[in-house]
C-alpha cells in the first residue's frame, strides 16, 4: 500500500474545493431543479438539513478518500447521507450511485494527476469503489431499520394490552 | 423515482441530467412508504360518508362516482361561498415563495410541489379554470381542467400535509395553507377518498368516544390498572375518579395516554399531581379522547365528534375543563370549540381551586391547558420539586405544532421543564415555539404505510434534535401532544439513535415530592434515578 504525504493527495487537496462543490453539485442535481438551487444556495443548517449533510460529509469523505490510509473509517459520514437518501425519492441504484460522481468528477477535472499519478489514481478509484459497497451496506441496514422501528412502533401503540397480559394474572 | 428494478447495465449508466416536468403535469406515483391506504368501507358507512367502497390509491381505476367532477365542483362553489378565508386564500397568493422553503416536508423531501405554494396551487388551479374569467386561458394563467390525476394528486399531496401551519407563519398575507388542505381533504371526501388512519379513529370516537373504540369498562381497568401501578412505584393509593357527578373540574386526555407507551408515562404523572393537591377532577369514559380525528375529515366533523366535550360536562355538572397533553385537541378547543359547540355558559370561569389564579384567557371556552394550570402551581409554591430524580435525562422540549402555533402555548411547558429537571437544553431558535418543525406525521399521517414520507418529513426536526444530542449529550425529547408520543420515538430510533421521547408531567410527577411516598429509586418508567442526595427544595 501508498503512504501519507504522496503528491497526488497534495495536489487533490489543492483542488479540493472544486472538486468538493463539483460533487455536491452533481448530487444536487438528482433533485428537482428549483430544489437543486435551494440545497446549494440556503446557508442555515436547521433550514436545508439536506444541503448541510450533504456538504459537512461530502467535505470529510473527500478528505479521507485523498489520504490512502487504510484505517481511515468512511462508516459515521456516509451513514448520514446514505440514511437520508435511504428514504428520499430514489431507487437503491439512485440512492448509492453519489460514490461513482466522484469517480467521473475527478477523471474530467483533474486529468493532468490521471496521467502522472496512474498507479496512485488507481489505488483511489479503488478505494472509492469499496466507498461505494460501504453505502450499499449501510443503506440496506437503513432499509432494514425502517422495518425495525415499524415494529417498534406497533408494540409501543399496544403498550397497554401487553402490560395487562403479562402483569394481570399475578395480580387477580 | 420509481420501484422497477433496474438491470446491471442501467445501473451503470447514471443520468445526471433532472428531469424537466411542468407543475401542471398531474402525475403522482403511489410508491409503498409514501401514502395512507384508503379508508375501509364499513368506517366510511358507519359515518354516512359518501362513495364506501374497497379501493386503494395504487388501483388504476378509484371507483369515483360517476358524477365526481360536478359534486366536487359544487363542494368548491359551497365552500368558496361559505367561508370567505377559503376565497380569500385562494385569490390573494402573490407566489412571492416566503413560504416555499418552510414546510418540513419540503425541506425533507425536495419534492416541489411540498412547497406550501404549490400544494395550494394544486386547488388553486382548478380554482382558476372554473371560477375565475382569467381560467379561460387555461394553462397561461396557471389554470388546469379537473380531471382524474388532479384528484389523485390533491389526494397524494394533501394527505401529506400535517397542517402545522408553519408556513402560514412565514406568509406575508397570512394565508393558513393547513385550512387549504383541510378545505382539499373535504372535497377529497365528497368523492370518497379518505384514509384509513383517519377514518377508523373518526368512526371509533363516534361510537364509543376514543380513537381504539375502547368500550368504558376497558376505560376503567386501563384507569384502575395504572393506579396499581402508581401504588407499586410510589406506595401512594390512588382512586381515578371516573364519570364523577359534581366534580369541580373535568379531565380530558388523549386516549393514547391510557394505551400507549410513552404517553402512559404522562397519566402515571397527572395521576400523581392531582393526588398530591387533592384536587376535585374527574375522568369521563364517553369524553376519554381529546383528539379529534374530525379536524382531518371536515368542518362538520370536528363538531360531531367535540360535542361530547361539553355534553359531558354538563352531564356531570362540573365548573369548568381542564386538558392534558395533546396536541390537535388544543386547536379545536381553542379555535373551533366556542362557535361549533358553544356557548359553554352552564360552566363557570375556570378558576384554580389551589391558588385562586383566573385563568381569563378561557373564558369563552371554559378549558384550561394542564401546563398552565400546573405552572401556576409551582408558581405559587404549592409543589415540592426535586429535580435532581431527573438527573438521568438531559432534556430538550419539541414545541408540538398545535398548542405552540394554535394556542400560542410556549412558555408554560419550558417553566415546567426548568423547575423540574436540571438538565434542560434549547434546540436552535428556528426550530422552536412558533417556528417549531413539525414531527412529520400529525393531521392523520402517522400511520406505518406511510414510514418513509414520515421520515422525511419528520428530517428537519430530527435534524435539530441530533445537534442538542451531539453538543449536549440529550437522551430525551419532551412534547406535550400524544401524536408525538407515538412517532417521534420511531424518527428519533432512525435519525437520532439514543434519544427517548417523553412528557412534560411525567418529568415533573418523577421530581414531584409527595408526601408519604416510599424512597423513590427508578423513575416512572423503571430506569433507576441518579442517587445524588441533592436538597429537597420548594420550587
Amino acid at each position: 500500500m501508498t503512504h501519507k504525504g504522496l503528491p497526488l493527495s497534495a495536489s487533490l487537496a489543492n483542488q479540493r474545493e472544486n472538486l468538493v462543490r463539483k460533487w455536491f453539485d452533481g448530487i444536487a442535481q438528482a433533485y428537482p431543479e428549483s430544489t437543486t438551487r435551494f440545497l446549494a444556495r440556503e446557508k442555515d443548517p436547521f433550514q436545508n438539513p439536506i444541503g448541510h449533510t450533504l456538504k459537512e460529509n461530502l467535505s470529510v469523505l473527500f478528505d479521507k478518500l485523498i489520504q490512502p490510509k487504510e484505517t481511515a473509517s468512511l462508516t459515521t459520514e456516509l451513514n448520514d447521507i446514505v440514511r437520508m437518501r435511504a428514504v428520499q425519492d430514489f431507487s437503491a441504484g439512485q440512492a448509492v450511485s453519489f460514490p461513482f460522481l466522484l469517480k467521473k468528477i475527478l477523471r474530467e477535472e483533474c486529468t493532468a494527476d490521471v496521467s502522472r499519478y496512474p498507479e496512485e489514481f488507481a489505488d483511489l478509484e479503488a478505494r472509492i469503489d469499496e466507498m461505494a459497497l460501504l453505502a450499499f451496506d449501510l443503506f440496506m441496514k437503513s432499509r432494514e431499520r425502517l422495518y425495525e422501528i415499524k415494529y417498534n412502533e406497533a408494540k409501543r401503540s399496544m403498550f397497554m394490552l401487553e402490560k395487562t397480559r403479562q402483569n394481570g394474572n399475578s395480580r387477580q | 423515482m420509481s420501484e422497477e428494478t433496474l438491470s446491471p447495465e442501467q445501473l451503470v449508466q447514471i443520468d445526471y441530467t433532472p428531469s424537466k416536468k411542468n407543475w401542471l403535469d398531474p402525475t403522482v406515483e403511489f410508491r409503498k412508504g409514501t401514502y395512507c391506504y384508503s379508508g375501509v368501507a364499513k368506517h366510511v358507512k358507519y359515518l354516512d360518508l359518501p362513495n364506501p367502497r374497497e379501493w386503494q390509491p395504487t388501483d388504476s381505476d378509484w371507483k369515483l362516482p360517476p358524477d365526481w367532477k360536478q359534486i366536487i365542483l359544487d363542494g368548491m362553489k359551497e365552500r368558496l361561498e361559505k367561508y370567505r378565508s377559503f376565497r380569500l386564500f385562494m385569490d390573494i397568493c402573490v407566489r412571492c415563495g416566503a413560504c416555499a422553503d418552510k414546510c418540513h416536508f419540503y425541506v425533507g423531501s425536495g419534492d416541489p410541489k411540498n412547497m406550501p405554494v404549490m400544494r395550494a396551487e394544486l386547488l388553486r388551479s382548478v380554482y382558476r379554470r372554473y371560477f375565475t374569467a382569467a381560467g379561460k386561458l387555461g394553462k397561461l394563467a396557471g389554470a388546469r381542467d379537473l380531471d382524474e390525476g388532479v384528484l389523485k394528486e390533491w389526494f397524494y399531496y394533501f394527505y401529506q400535509c400535517t397542517e402545522c401551519r408553519r408556513c402560514s407563519v412565514f406568509c406575508p398575507y397570512g394565508i393558513d395553507t393547513a385550512e387549504i388542505t383541510m378545505i382539499g381533504r373535504e372535497l377529497l371526501n365528497l368523492v370518497g377518498c379518505n384514509i384509513n388512519w383517519v377514518i377508523e379513529p373518526v368512526s371509533n370516537c363516534f361510537r364509543t368516544g376514543n380513537h381504539l373504540g375502547i368500550q368504558p369498562h376497558g376505560f376503567k381497568d386501563s384507569m384502575e390498572f395504572a393506579a396499581e401501578d402508581l401504588e407499586e412505584i410510589t406506595g401512594i393509593k390512588i382512586e381515578p375518579p371516573i364519570n364523577k357527578k359534581g366534580a369541580e373540574i373535568l379531565f380530558i386526555i388523549p386516549s393514547a395516554d391510557y394505551f400507549a407507551s410513552p404517553h402512559y408515562y404522562t397519566l402515571l404523572g397527572y395521576m400523581l399531581l392531582f393526588k398530591e393537591i387533592g384536587l376535585d377532577y374527574t375522568f369521563s369514559a364517553f369524553a376519554g379522547e381529546g383528539g379529534n380525528f374530525g379536524l382531518f375529515t371536515s368542518h362538520e366533523m370536528i363538531k360531531r365528534l367535540n360535542a361530547k366535550i361539553y355534553e359531558e360536562a354538563k352531564r356531570l355538572g362540573v365548573k369548568w375543563i381542564l386538558g392534558g397533553e395533546c396536541g390537535h385537541m388544543w386547536r379545536v378547543m381553542h379555535q373551533y370549540m366556542d362557535t361549533m359547540n358553544g356557548p359553554a355558559d352552564f360552566l363557570e370561569e375556570p378558576v384554580s381551586p389551589l391558588t385562586g389564579t383566573r385563568f381569563e384567557n378561557a373564558l369563552s371556552t371554559k378549558m384550561v391547558h394542564i401546563c398552565e394550570f400546573t405552572a401556576d402551581l409551582i408558581k405559587n409554591n404549592k409543589l415540592k420539586i426535586d429535580a435532581s430524580r431527573n438527573n438521568h435525562r438531559k432534556v430538550t422540549f419539541h414545541d408540538s405544532c398545535n398548542p405552540a402555533r394554535a394556542l400560542g402555548l410556549f412558555e408554560e411547558p419550558r417553566y415546567i421543564l426548568r423547575k423540574a429537571c436540571n438538565y434542560f437544553y434549547e434546540m436552535p431558535e428556528n426550530t422552536i415555539r412558533e417556528q417549531t418543525f413539525c414531527c412529520g406525521a400529525g393531521a392523520g399521517l402517522g400511520t406505518d404505510e406511510n414510514l418513509e414520507m414520515r421520515m422525511r418529513g419528520g428530517f428537519p426536526r430530527a435534524n435539530a434534535v441530533k445537534y442538542v444530542h451531539d453538543k449536549y449529550g440529550v437522551n430525551l425529547l419532551s412534547c406535550i401532544c400524544a401524536i408525538d408520543k407515538a412517532t417521534l420515538p420511531t424518527l428519533m430510533d432512525y435519525w437520532v439513535p439514543g434519544v427517548e421521547v417523553g412528557g412534560v408531567h411525567e418529568l415533573l410527577a418523577n421530581a414531584l415530592v409527595i408526601e408519604g411516598e416510599r424512597e423513590r429509586t427508578t423513575d416512572l418508567r423503571g430506569d433507576e434515578m441518579e442517587q445524588s442526595g441533592a436538597e429537597t427544595t420548594d420550587a
